[in-house]
């Protein structure tokens, strides 16, 4: 079954008339998006355009189903950019999907992640009743921030209609560098050692098993100075031509493609040996090593279950939350706001 | 019972530069153009010329008595820094500054901090007693904000002394006042109270940092529809069955009945 909204009015509308909804943006994370038996599917691309930006703000407020790369576009006209770069941008993401899913992209190294950037949310809850939370200004502690609630929440809270962000400056140039080790123990020694030097770098991922990725970005002969740093510090490097087009396929998750399931795992550089034993297939580690993106085979999510780390799949599995939402705070604040039990994770 | 946080290492090198303006508005739109210029500093905090005038009094920082004081830290990469410094530079001496002052080492940069560090206390020394608020503008409305406010200080017959991170339009407003004079903490009061409605009224927020509390709660509805404050109760209420988690510090009074 499917309905679309294109209206915060006919959002309020679906929500009263259908007993079990399952929100979808551009759909392309099927593992959260696709409705399960006795679900509606509630299509939200018309819910979309960018509603205020005044770029000395530096605040952008649009639909929820707006994509990812409207807005991008717009924020690029004045030099400006969303710091926590949200993946899957062009296969057609949008803003309230990425929010439910709380992904964040290889440039979140710089700034932080989505929930540093996500200012304020219009939603609808489980009631049909429509709920503000957080501001349209860059600095807001006033109430109980019900936008940063629905970071990763799967929708489980409310369907997302508005949302604010945080936008900064783009750099003016960036450049990357590759660096290989020997082994994956000479890789992580060296990401140890990189993570603790205060070099502003945008990205940091580890390709396992042994290459680093480290972009930088800034004014041009800054950029190139501090480059000149990074390969007497690291003895060489080889300087990707591409810049640009290298890192947007990294966002896009291209190096998933072909794999049956996609797998975003919270990591931290002392779990990596541990997730390098799993049989996994084609992934990387961004943020220094915080966050892995990997696709698998059922062998391969079925090894990592078994590990009990928590994980997210995006794409080729029925259950994508591991492990499933517990304990008081996830049942309290679900009662509070859907307590019908109307939309993910009921 | 569990805290987690992330930490950062310490930034390589910082610019800090203090620049004195005729008027809070040309300190104000000193910050416009340094945002335009796409630069992003640390910090960017502006102080009034009452809160100069305390933080001399109280640390002899030696800053210029004139309207509007700007403090801008640039922080990175050396190499970085040094860029953005040179443009820093260009923007400042086009912005009207009547002096402009760099940090040649930590000592300097110290020296620059140190008023604006000990203002709040200063206040102290202004006035017997005083109120410290923090409200939230969009940067674009700061000089509105400040017109407004200065109206308002008249209108209560109360001195009021600004010290802000211009950077993101969070105001930091002191109210003056005497406790023992009849009347003058309730109309401080509600002067502060005046100053959270503009906040609200020109899009910004009743706290930028420092959260609501009994004082605010009762401005929650300027800012949140019922429906949002009823909202927030559900889920208070949901977690805290018993009431028991600091009760009464957000929520005002008026969502209950809901």
């Amino acid at each position: 079954m499917r309905v679309s909204a294109r209206t915060l009015a006919e959002v309020v509308e679906a929500v009263r008339a259908y007993p079990r909804l399952r929100p979808k943006g551009g759909g392309t994370k099927p593992a959260l998006s696709t409705p399960r038996e006795g679900e509606a599917s509630l299509e939200l691309m018309g819910l979309s355009g960018i509603l205020e930006y005044h770029p000395e703000e530096f605040v952008l407020t649009a639909f929820a189903g707006t994509p990812i790369a409207e807005v991008e576009e717009a924020l690029r006209a004045h030099g400006q950019y969303l710091p926590f770069h949200p993946p899957l941008k062009g296969r057609g993401a949008t803003l309230g999907g990425t929010v439910a899913a709380g992904l964040s992209g290889p440039l979140r190294h710089r700034y932080g992640g989505l929930r540093d950037f996500l200012l304020g949310v219009r939603f609808v809850d489980g009631e049909g009743r429509v709920v503000r939370g957080g501001g349209k200004v860059v600095k807001n502690a006033a109430g109980f921030p019900f936008h940063r609630l629905m970071v990763g929440s799967l929708g489980a809270f409310g369907v997302m209609v508005e949302l604010s962000f945080k936008v900064f400056p783009r750099p003016r140039t960036t450049r990357t560098l590759r660096v290989r080790r020997e082994n994956l123990e000479e890789a992580l020694a060296e990401l140890e050692r990189l993570r603790l030097l205060p070099l502003d770098l945008l990205a940091l991922d580890l390709v396992p098993p042994a290459t680093l990725e480290l972009r930088l970005g800034g004014f041009e002969r800054s950029v190139e100075a501090r480059l000149k740093r990074l390969q007497d510090l690291l003895g060489d490097g080889e300087v990707l031509a591409e810049d640009e087009a290298h890192w947007e396929a990294v966002r896009d998750l291209g190096f998933l493609e072909g794999s049956p399931i996609w797998v975003k795992v919270p990591a931290k550089p002392h779990l990596i040996p541990r997730l390098e034993a799993l049989p996994l297939g084609p992934r990387r580690y961004l943020d220094g090593g915080e966050v892995l993106y990997a696709g698998t085979t059922e062998e391969g999510l079925k090894a990592l279950r078994e590990t009990g780390l928590p994980h997210l799949v995006l794409r080729g599995a029925e259950t994508p939350l591991f492990p499933e939402p517990q304990g008081a705070f996830f049942a309290g604040v679900k009662k509070a706001l859907d307590p019908k039990g109307r939309f993910p994770l009921g | 019972m569990e805290i987690t946080l992330r930490l950062l290492p310490k930034p390589e090198a910082y610019h800090t530069v203090l620049a004195a303006y005729p008027s809070l508005e040309a300190a104000g739109e000193a910050v416009s153009l340094i945002i335009r210029k796409g630069l992003l500093p640390g910090a960017m905090e502006i102080m009034d010329r009452l809160s100069i005038e305390a933080a001399e009094k109280a640390v002899r920082a030696g800053y210029p008595l004139v309207e509007g004081l700007l403090i801008v830290e640039l922080e990175g990469p050396k190499e970085e820094v040094a860029e953005e410094a040179l443009v820093l530079e260009r923007v400042l001496r086009e912005s009207g500054a009547l002096e402009l002052r760099v940090a040649r080492d930590e000592a300097e940069r110290q020296a620059i901090w140190k008023g604006r560090k000990a203002a709040f206390s200063a206040v102290g020394r202004l006035s017997p007693d005083y109120l410290v608020q923090d409200g939230v503008v969009p940067r674009s409305k700061l000089g509105e904000a400040l017109r407004e406010i200065q109206r308002l200080s008249r209108e209560y017959g109360l001195r009021v002394a600004n010290v802000f991170h211009a950077g993101d339009g969070n105001l930091h407003p002191l109210v003056l006042y005497d406790g023992k004079r009849p009347g003058e903490l309730e109309r401080a009061e509600a002067l502060a109270g005046e100053i959270l409605k503009l906040c609200v009224r020109l899009g910004g927020s009743l706290t930028g940092e420092h959260g609501i509390g009994v004082e605010k709660k009762g401005y929650m509805p300027e800012m949140f529809a019922p429906e949002d404050l009823e909202a927030m109760e559900r889920v208070k209420k949901a977690l805290d069955p018993k009431g028991l988690a600091n009760r009464g510090k957000v929520l005002p009074e008026v969502a209950h009945a809901g």
